[in-house]
């Protein structure tokens, strides 16, 4: 034989020995190949599947939805009327990543690719726009709920606030039940026992504006006069008639609303930003109803109130303060220093037990200057606050 | 019926052409040994494509895109070195044709070149025919209007196995001389054609980057029309083709041409004839 033959012999063999091992890939492997993926996904817990449809036309090949996250993805191609363009690619750059050819109208098929986050294109060879953008997030999104120091100061806060609505629960309780006893005096005494830890967790309970408006509505917030009912219709009548007549039903009610935010609040999950936005809010409510008065118009316990705001807000900014003290440390120590003054502003009214067992003088007595004097250092305190959420998040 | 009727056609010519090549050329070689075994291969390539399609229609699974067009690409190389043979082959032996007609013992294949054409037609069926089995049952079984969209696929791949059987005629009604004269131009195109799809179904089965596009032949290969099969199907010719493709085609085209036109050299002394089995 001549050297040539066994050439040719040899090409013929490696001929059909790939052919085997093809035929192998193409009728064996090729089964496991949409499934392959899988298995190494379900490992990943975080990865998910999602499904997009791309209807291929003379047009274009715009893919629904035009973003995914990272994980198993299909793709539904269909031409529904298109004899120019017949097939759909996804590429990644140049990278053709998987596709689906021969697609006439009327047909549809399918291809599912393990997608990491980046910029891909469906690519449609003839049609007038041949490619499209088609994002992919990541699964490795960075959420507060990555950085643990969050997670913590979310767990924190939320056994802070079931803990003060327990304590509302409980000293709203013994407030009712003297109310409906009769006992004027003694109900004055802990009716700012009760507030207090309303207003501490007033950001939290806004969430449910109906119960809110009902155990803490004031009387220029109600519609009609039946619609004034809780701690201030109560607040009303103690103070203004100096007499418990009539309140059964409302103690009952307001005792039954403040149940049913101990229940509620349980199941509330709290989110870093929104834990801050609340302290904000619990400063300017101080700035708004506060140190205007109006919030306590008959009791004139105000100044309990804006200790019980200012005791919520320094709560929500205590547990995000090992975060933001790593993120922003000015900010850190100006929020802690401008907390200092505003509560050292407040000291200079502490009394023991003060009005109406407040642990503060009577609101009223409080003149304009001093009101000033407060508001500015309130003033300030709310602006640092405000500033944390933008930098947690 | 006519977007289906073309892709039938295209899938079927591309197979076609390359078994009515080596049929032709195992006529002329005189090799009805051979020839009957590229008819076995090529139906028992058919079965086992017709075989897969219906499994995975049962299992209503897919074939994986990926590794067809693997598949695809290295049947294609494969077709390539194998067209490119028969080219230099004819072309060294054209002066012998001419010359000695009774000579076809003296220029008999050798067994293990015939294996191979037989294994090649085996293939260039197995090559597309996957594609185009799963395609036909997809037109039967999804297509808005199934009788019609089928008959269209299936009416283009019977045309192209009718194409593929006439130039086997062609090819065994004159002699190998003018048969070269007439395809060897052809079939280097046909060739070059294969080193570009090669190239594409690399980068389509992720083995390759898919270079920037070249130009747009869809005023020519306008894509949906029979015409667009034909080009597609026989000469390659892509209607979106990259500087990737261009360039195999151009590399593989020009050195081949060159060789197949230049004048052969006359021989002073006649190199020995391998001896007759």
């Amino acid at each position: 034989m001549t050297p040539r033959a066994t050439h040719r012999r040899a090409l013929a063999c490696a001929a059909t020995v790939i052919t085997a091992g093809l035929l192998m890939t193409a009728c064996g492997g090729g089964k496991d190949d949409s499934k392959g993926s899988t298995p190494a996904d379900a490992d990943n817990a975080a990865a998910k599947s999602s499904t997009v449809k791309i209807d291929i036309s003379d047009k274009d090949c715009a893919p629904t939805p035009a973003t995914v996250p990272a994980g198993t993805v299909k793709f539904d191609v269909g031409n529904k009327g298109s004899a120019k363009v017949t097939e759909a690619e996804l590429l990644d750059g140049g990278k053709i990543l998987g596709e689906k050819e021969n697609l006439t109208p009327g047909l549809s098929g399918d291809f599912t690719l393990n997608l990491d986050a980046g910029k891909y294109q469906v690519y449609c060879p003839g049609a007038k726009t041949e490619k499209t953008e088609f994002t992919v997030t990541g699964t490795a999104e960075k959420t507060w709920k990555d950085e643990p120091a969050l997670v913590t100061a979310t767990r924190q806060y939320a056994t802070w606030v079931t803990g003060e609505v327990r304590e509302l629960v409980t000293g709203t309780d013994a407030f009712t039940a003297a109310v409906k006893a009769g006992k004027t005096d003694d109900a004055k005494k802990l009716y700012g026992k009760a507030r207090v830890h309303y207003e501490r967790i007033e950001s939290t309970a806004e969430v449910w504006g109906d119960i809110d408006g009902r155990i803490d509505g004031r009387i220029d917030d109600a519609a009609t006069a039946a619609d004034f009912t809780g701690f201030h219709r109560i607040e009303q009548e103690l103070w203004e008639k100096n007499s418990t007549a009539g309140l059964g039903t409302l103690a009952d009610r307001l005792s039954a609303d403040v149940h049913d935010l101990y229940t509620k609040v349980q199941k509330v999950e709290y989110q870093p930003a929104a834990i801050a936005n609340g302290a904000t809010d619990l400063v300017n409510e101080i700035q708004s109803s506060k140190i205007t008065g109006e919030e306590e118009r008959y009791s004139h316990i105000d100044l309990l109130d804006f200790d019980g705001n200012l005791a919520g807000a320094n709560e929500a900014v205590s547990v995000l303060l090992p975060v933001l003290k790593q993120k922003d440390p000015a900010l850190a120590d100006t929020v802690a220093q401008r907390y200092q003054a505003t509560a050292t502003a407040l000291k200079a009214y502490a009394a023991t037990p003060g009005y109406e067992d407040s642990g503060y003088v009577d609101y009223s007595k409080v003149t304009d200057a001093q009101r000033r004097v407060l508001a500015q250092a309130v003033d300030a305190y709310a602006e640092s606050v405000s500033k944390i959420a933008g930098k947690i998040a | 019926m006519l977007p289906t009727f073309v892709i039938g056609l295209r899938e079927g010519l591309e197979a076609a052409l390359i078994v009515g090549i080596i049929a032709s050329f195992l006529a002329q070689q005189g090799r009805r040994d051979a020839l009957k075994k590229v008819w076995l291969g090529v139906a028992a390539a058919v079965a086992i494509c017709v075989a897969v399609a219906i499994g995975l229609q049962v299992y209503s699974s897919d074939l994986p895109q990926k590794q067809q067009e693997q598949l695809e690409t290295v049947i294609g190389a494969i077709a390539v070195v194998m067209v490119s043979y028969m080219v230099l082959w004819m072309k060294r032996h054209s002066r012998d044709l001419r010359k000695d007609l009774e000579g076809a013992a003296g220029r008999a294949l050798s067994e293990g070149s015939a294996s191979a054409l037989v294994t090649m037609a085996f293939l260039a069926v197995l090559r597309e025919g996957f594609e185009t089995s799963v395609f036909l049952l997809a037109t039967f079984n999804e297509s808005d209007n199934p009788a019609y969209g089928g008959t269209g696929a299936a009416l283009g791949v019977v045309l192209a196995a009718g194409i593929g059987y006439g130039i086997y005629r062609g090819g065994v009604r004159i002699n190998l001389s003018r048969f070269f004269r007439v395809t060897g131009l052809v079939l280097i195109l046909v060739a070059a054609g294969l080193v570009a799809t090669a190239l594409m179904t690399a980068a389509e089965g992720g083995w390759l980057e898919q270079g920037t596009r070249a130009f747009d032949l869809s005023w020519l290969v306008r894509p949906g029309t029979p015409t667009s099969s034909v080009a597609t199907g026989v000469l390659g010719i892509q209607p979106y083709p990259d500087w990737t493709m261009v360039a195999g085609w151009l590399v593989y085209a020009i050195p081949m041409t060159a060789v197949v036109l230049w004048p052969a050299r006359r021989r002073t002394a006649r190199a020995p004839q391998p001896v007759a089995h």
